[in-house]
């Protein structure tokens, strides 16, 4: 604006103009090129995983393991209100704002450099609504002028990034019915893409995309087979072949939600979403591999079909959801992702086509699997699997077996980083098992049901998170970092050699990533179970993250409740630089 | 006491009375607000559910008649279903849900099983009032025999999603039955197909059965049949309260059974379509 144009309007216009100046700064537009570029721009995060193929690596350099430890808080935002629990965003930046959003599907535009809200937007939720593992949102994605984010009550919002005000906002599905989101979407080609989160039984899973800019939807692909999916409302082609691998009419309710972020890679054009596990949970009730549940499928953004899949755990009876991200990364001139698995394997997939590379534990013991066959791409099932509860259905409680991974996995949602620079995963692993035997006295709704029940237990006394350096040739745990309570924020590595990921107890903490050296911590006051994110700004390097302790450990943690009933909750984000020197 | 002088006797009486006021036990509390508040399950004919705007149904009028014996009103509250009994006892009876929400004095359709008792001991189960039990409803035109599940194995089943029904049927004679399960969201969508002559029978809860089928149920083969290997196919509904709110359980087991000799339950359930079973473990009046 030409301040020349204010000397001929009087005081009073001036100020009024001043005021809409501050109110709405012209900022630059988020465009597909900043999005396609993230993870190598180091002045912004823009999107889920810090980058579309979601290495959660930025190339900056100038905090590093010489001098991260003089590493000092710059600002600290709190979320305020009464409302606390699981705080699991990742942040997002651009041109000095930053998005995060918080538990109980709350959104906040924050000043970068000084810490000062510039708006909040509160999503109201309706009675009734009844979320399976708290509260939490794990972030927003950024197209345009618009920031948009899914709620609990299955909504999808898009908010102008200057005022906050609602641009458009669609329904994802029924809140009634038991779908809730939870996820960060992901922007792909000018599109918003989503799964759908929630309803343990009786949903199929499905992505979908929308116009980023309309939230006209573009293509809908279930992730069941047997069922149709479309492309600009008309019908685009049958996911898989009906009764492949369901019997009766068990697809047309098979679960396999795909409830977390999904990723994308530039170099296959292809979107992966992982899904969840299949349903109902006795998996003797439905033989058969069930596709696509406990799988990642890649899907081309261009068609809304599915190019490949590959399923980690077929005819899942231990709740393994497959959900955890796929992660490009490129070795030895060859087009490979990783895969961390609930089910306690981590997998090296050639993404052009899906077919299995190398697969190893990441965990300490395994108990469902003695491995996964690397010709067929199948597991080799050890029979650890919970009785049919209709053969143990005369009122004794059935025979109780103990399994390791626990049903919240070798590793749960909270996103693993890949190091170009070492070639290594980091990986926040957790050591579990569980009982789990079949319950006959068990009601649901008012009447008898067939239950099963389960508890939760520590593998080892002083430990259970294990923050592991992980080499996707060797299979080989270079380095591992052990925490008493469970991981269960994301991970984060840097240029400086650093990798950053907080803990249950409080602290944001920096290791080497070459070593494991712990070099740095942080006790931010709660505990810490979302995404560290870095970015440059005014020459120096940040970095952020969210504190808040919940999500669904302390919900269904059983004895590891135990670990971190004393574990206080917050809601803030912690925003850390080195010193002016 | 004989130690005390006669004035501070009367100040520790007058205390004892203020410290019980305000110690209010659950029966208190509700007459003193006039109301019974009570959770009942949404969407659940014939028992609770909303027609026309308003809340409707076998427990619906039970509550209200309940309320009325201890001389307030009733507040009806329609809820959704957690994942598990347990969920809902938490959530609408002793603690409340970590979203908020404030819980009921009193949640009917409880299930009345000392076992199932014995791992919630923060709610006390009551007043037994209705026996249920799966039932099969039998197109005539698919055998006049006694009703068996064999028929399943060459015929469609319905059954609603997620149920013991559904969750049995799926096992029952080493899964040749599996692939003649359809699935319905509800035990009425189920019936409704059964009208409709694309399935054999539906196998469900009888209450919700016959209260489906409505007018019709007399076209259909209607009851128990022989579930092999399962603990139980029948169980008794009753109430819950908190665990410490003693004298407000036994005012609703006292309700509860007055109503029943009054033969007024059996006539709750005739007026929404369904046949009175009386539960295994009644609490007669006065008894």
């Amino acid at each position: 604006m030409n301040n020349n144009y204010l000397s001929g309007v009087s005081v009073a216009g001036a100020t009024a103009l001043l005021t809409v100046m501050l109110a709405a700064p012209a900022q630059a537009a988020v465009s597909d090129s900043d999005i396609a570029n993230d993870a190598k721009t180091t002045g912004d995060v823009v999107t889920w995983g810090m980058g579309l193929q979601g290495q959660r690596y930025s190339p900056l350099k100038k905090i590093n393991t010489e001098n991260v430890k003089n590493m000092v808080p710059a600002w600290v935002f709190s979320y305020g209100g009464e409302k606390q629990r699981g705080q699991e965003a990742q942040p997002v930046v651009h041109d000095g704002r930053m998005f995060v959003t918080a538990s109980y599907s709350r959104l906040y535009a924050i000043d970068a450099k000084t810490g000062e809200e510039l708006w909040q937007y509160d999503h109201r939720l309706p009675d009734g609504i009844l979320p399976c593992c708290d509260v939490v949102n794990r972030g927003a994605a950024l197209y345009g002028d618009l920031v948009i984010f899914g709620t609990l009550d299955a909504q999808l919002v898009a908010l102008n990034q200057d005022t906050g005000k609602v641009v458009w906002k669609e329904k994802i599905d029924d809140f009634k019915a038991g779908y809730s989101f939870t996820a960060a979407p992901i922007i792909v080609k000018g599109m918003v893409v989503t799964g759908v989160s929630g309803g343990e039984f009786g949903i199929v899973g499905r992505v979908e995309a929308r116009d980023a800019k309309t939230g006209k939807m573009v293509w809908v692909r279930p992730t069941v087979e047997g069922h149709m999916g479309t492309k600009d409302g008309k019908e685009n082609g049958v996911t898989g072949k009906v009764n492949a691998t369901w019997p009766g009419d068990m697809w047309k309710t098979g679960g396999a939600a795909p409830w977390l972020g999904g990723a994308y890679d530039a170099d296959t054009n292809l979107i992966f979403y992982g899904t969840g596990n299949p349903a109902p949970w006795n998996a003797h009730t439905r033989p058969g591999d069930n596709l696509y549940s406990t799988s990642t499928v890649a899907i081309n953004p261009d068609t809304g079909k599915i190019v490949w899949h590959y399923q980690y755990t077929p005819n899942d009876g231990w709740d393994y959801d497959g959900v955890n991200e796929l992660v490009s990364f490129d070795s030895g001139g060859k087009k490979l992702a990783g895969h961390a698995d609930r089910n306690g394997f981590f997998y090296v997939l050639d993404r052009t086509n899906g077919k299995l590379v190398n697969a190893f534990p990441f965990v300490k013991q395994i108990d469902w699997a003695k491995g996964i066959d690397l010709k067929t791409g199948r597991p080799m099932e050890t029979g650890v699997r919970a009785g049919d509860p209709t053969k143990s259905a005369d009122g004794k409680k059935g025979e109780t077996i103990f399994v390791a991974p626990s049903f919240l996995g070798g590793k749960n949602w909270m996103p693993m980083a890949y190091s170009p620079d070492t070639n290594l995963f980091y990986v926040p692993a957790n050591e579990w098992g569980m009982d789990l035997w079949n319950e006959p006295v068990t009601y649901k709704k008012g009447a008898a049901y067939l239950g099963a029940g389960f508890t939760i237990k520590p593998l080892n006394e002083d430990y259970i998170g294990a923050l592991r350096a992980i080499d996707p040739n060797s299979g080989k745990i270079v380095w591992e970092y052990k925490n008493n309570a469970p991981l269960w924020g994301g991970v984060m590595t840097t240029g400086g050699g650093l990798v950053f990921t907080g803990t249950p107890e409080g602290y944001l903490k920096a290791f080497d990533a070459k070593t494991g050296k712990e070099l740095w911590k942080f006790q931010t006051g709660s505990g810490v179970v979302g995404c560290p994110i870095t970015w440059e700004m005014d020459g120096e390097q940040y970095v952020a993250v969210p504190s808040g302790w919940g999500g669904a450990v302390p919900l269904w943690g059983g004895d590891v409740a135990k670990k971190v009933k004393y574990l206080n909750q917050g809601g803030s984000l912690w925003v850390f630089k080195l010193p002016a020197s | 006491m004989k130690y005390l002088k006669p004035a501070a006797a009367a100040v520790l009486l007058w205390w004892l009375g203020v410290s019980m006021a305000q110690d209010v036990t659950g029966l208190a509390k509700v007459r003193d607000k006039g109301v019974l508040d009570v959770a009942l399950y949404h969407d659940f004919p014939p028992f609770s559910y909303e027609q026309g705007g308003r809340s409707t149904g076998i427990d619906v009028e039970l509550a209200k008649l309940i309320a009325e014996k201890l001389g307030v009103s009733a507040s009806v509250r329609l809820v959704p279903p957690d994942e598990t009994m347990e969920d809902d006892l938490r959530i609408y009876v002793w603690k409340g849900h970590y979203l908020g929400g404030v819980v009921a004095d009193v949640m009917l359709h409880v299930p009345y099983d000392p076992e199932f008792a014995r791992g919630n001991d923060r709610v006390r189960l009551i007043a037994p009032y209705y026996r249920e039990q799966i039932v099969v409803a039998l197109d005539p035109g698919f055998g006049d025999r006694e009703l068996a599940l064999d028929v399943f194995t060459r015929e469609k089943v319905g059954v609603e999603l997620d149920t013991l029904a559904d969750l049995y049927l799926l096992s029952a004679y080493n899964g040749q039955i599996r692939d003649n399960v359809v699935h319905f969201r509800s035990v009425a969508e189920a019936a409704r197909a059964l009208k409709q002559g694309e399935l054999a029978g539906v196998m469900a809860p009888r209450a919700e059965l016959q209260a489906a089928l409505g007018d019709q149920a007399a076209n259909y083969r209607l009851g128990p049949i022989q579930m092999p290997g399962l603990r139980q196919s029948g169980w008794d509904v009753g109430a819950a309260v908190k665990a410490d709110h003693g004298d407000l359980a036994v005012a609703v087991e006292e309700a509860v059974a007055a109503l029943q000799a009054e033969g007024e339950l059996e006539r709750i359930f005739q007026r929404f379509g369904t046949t009175y079973q009386t539960p295994s473990r009644l609490r007669r009046a006065g008894g």
